[in-house]
């Protein structure tokens, strides 16, 4: 970590990481000051967004990334901007509804799987010709992991995302693991130190 | 050996250009592409797809660059942006059905997905019958945003991998809302030929010019020699040729 210099950590991901949650008391630990951009029930597609538009003139911040949950897909329906998800049943549209008959075309594992690498991958090239220092992990999610996803997962900078292609290390599930019933604030403050140690051994 | 490869949708693929094909060996061989790799002496790969939307042209770039390219060969990357209404889908892999077009590296289970489509060229019938929602997965002003982003984050990623690249749109002008137009204001218009401007396009700058398109909006082999001939000009001004 930068020495002397006062940086920003900018918090981007879903509503399991928003307000004071793991990456607020990461930023405590750290002694940065925060920027909570994490937003319910975001999907991952937003989250690349976001962050792109969010660098193009930042300085001396740290950008965390908590990648959400793959099966998430931004509409605009009659000028209202939501999130449509295959566990949600109780739309007010009958044809929202109707469109969970195909599901399994729209969230198709290996091409969303695709997506998410590529824009991962796009991202950290993006984050490096910025030359702002980042990390990421997943909050509840893995990369489906394929033969065809197979040399862009291994292109990715692994030292600055945490095992992305493994469901037991987002942060829900690693919790889970520990004995964490409820992601409550103990629970928030140990993935706070689990991050911590990662970005401190990757000396970032 | 020095490669140009081109990223796209069907005028990228050359279709038309020989009056008779929508893919062929011989249409992304001589489209505006492997015009321009000719005249400059490039090995080309042409990673278009007819009907490829701007998230499968971004996701077809970041795959040549993590499965296909030799780091040590000369590259030139030649990106024709597509129109809005179009998303990416997928056969099974367990399914027998491919969309089978040409191309190199192209990935026959994917499938392009875009509003108005024949419903007959899908071999899956749930997919067929997703084309009565496309109200509601396919949205302008979200596909505005999700281009300018992608624009933006492939200019970053070839910046930082120090690899030259030209941009053009070719069906239609990428439109500035408030939504996107910090990041628009960041795309390197040296590099991305007027991606604002409708009349630059590939369709509106060849019929301005008199070249007439084919009943399925695509043009033949005097127009892709126009837009070779206007592309190379921007190839020459960035001392690329």
């Amino acid at each position: 970590m930068d020495e002397g210099v006062l940086l920003k950590l900018v918090s981007f991901g879903d509503e399991l990481v928003k307000g004071e949650a793991a990456p607020y008391f990461l930023a405590e630990t750290l002694g940065y000051e925060f920027c909570d951009l994490a937003e319910d029930d975001i999907c991952n597609q937003q989250i690349f967004r976001s962050v792109l538009n969010y660098i193009i003139d930042a300085k001396d911040i740290f950008v965390l990334i908590g990648w959400t949950h793959s099966k998430r897909m931004e509409m605009d329906w009659k000028g209202k901007k939501f999130t449509y998800r295959p566990d949600k049943k109780d739309y007010v549209d009958n044809g929202l509804n109707g469109l969970h008959r195909y599901d399994h075309v729209l969230f198709d594992d290996l091409l969303i799987g695709q997506h998410w690498a590529s824009e991962v991958y796009t991202l950290q090239q993006s984050l490096e010709f910025h030359k702002i220092k980042y990390y990421m992990y997943n909050t509840q999610d893995k990369i489906y992991f394929h033969q065809k996803t197979m040399r862009n997962l291994k292109a990715l900078n692994n030292r600055q995302y945490h095992n992305p292609i493994n469901l037991q290390s987002s942060m829900l599930h690693f919790l889970k693991k520990e004995g964490y019933e409820h992601i409550n604030q103990e629970a928030h403050k140990r993935w706070s130190e689990f991050l911590h140690d990662k970005i401190v051994a990757g000396a970032l | 050996m020095k490669y140009l490869v081109a990223f796209g949708c069907s005028h990228t693929n050359g279709s038309m250009v020989d009056g008779v094909s929508g893919s062929s060996a011989y249409t992304i061989a001589n489209g505006f592409p492997g015009m321009i790799a000719q005249k400059y002496d490039y090995h080309l790969y042409n990673i278009s797809k007819p009907g490829g939307s701007n998230a499968y042209i971004h996701r077809s770039i970041v795959d040549y660059i993590t499965n296909h390219m030799n780091k040590d060969a000369e590259h030139l990357f030649l990106i024709n942006w597509t129109s809005r209404p179009r998303i990416e889908l997928r056969y099974k892999e367990s399914s027998a059905h491919k969309h089978d077009t040409h191309g190199h590296f192209t990935d026959k289970k994917s499938v392009p997905f875009t509003v108005g489509t024949n419903p007959a060229l899908f071999f899956d019938k749930d997919i067929q019958k997703l084309l009565n929602f496309t109200p509601y997965i396919i949205n302008d002003e979200i596909e505005s945003q999700r281009w300018a982003t992608w624009a933006y984050g492939v200019q970053c990623m070839l910046e930082n991998l120090n690899i030259p690249y030209l941009m053009t749109n070719t069906c239609e002008a990428l439109p500035v809302i408030p939504a996107n137009y910090n990041i628009t204001e960041k795309l390197n218009t040296k590099k991305y030929i007027t991606p604002f401007d409708t009349s630059q396009t590939m369709l509106e700058f060849l019929q301005n010019k008199g070249i007439e398109k084919t009943p399925c909006w695509h043009f033949q082999k005097d127009g892709h020699e126009l837009w070779a001939k206007k592309l190379c000009e921007h190839l020459k001004d960035l001392s690329y040729v």
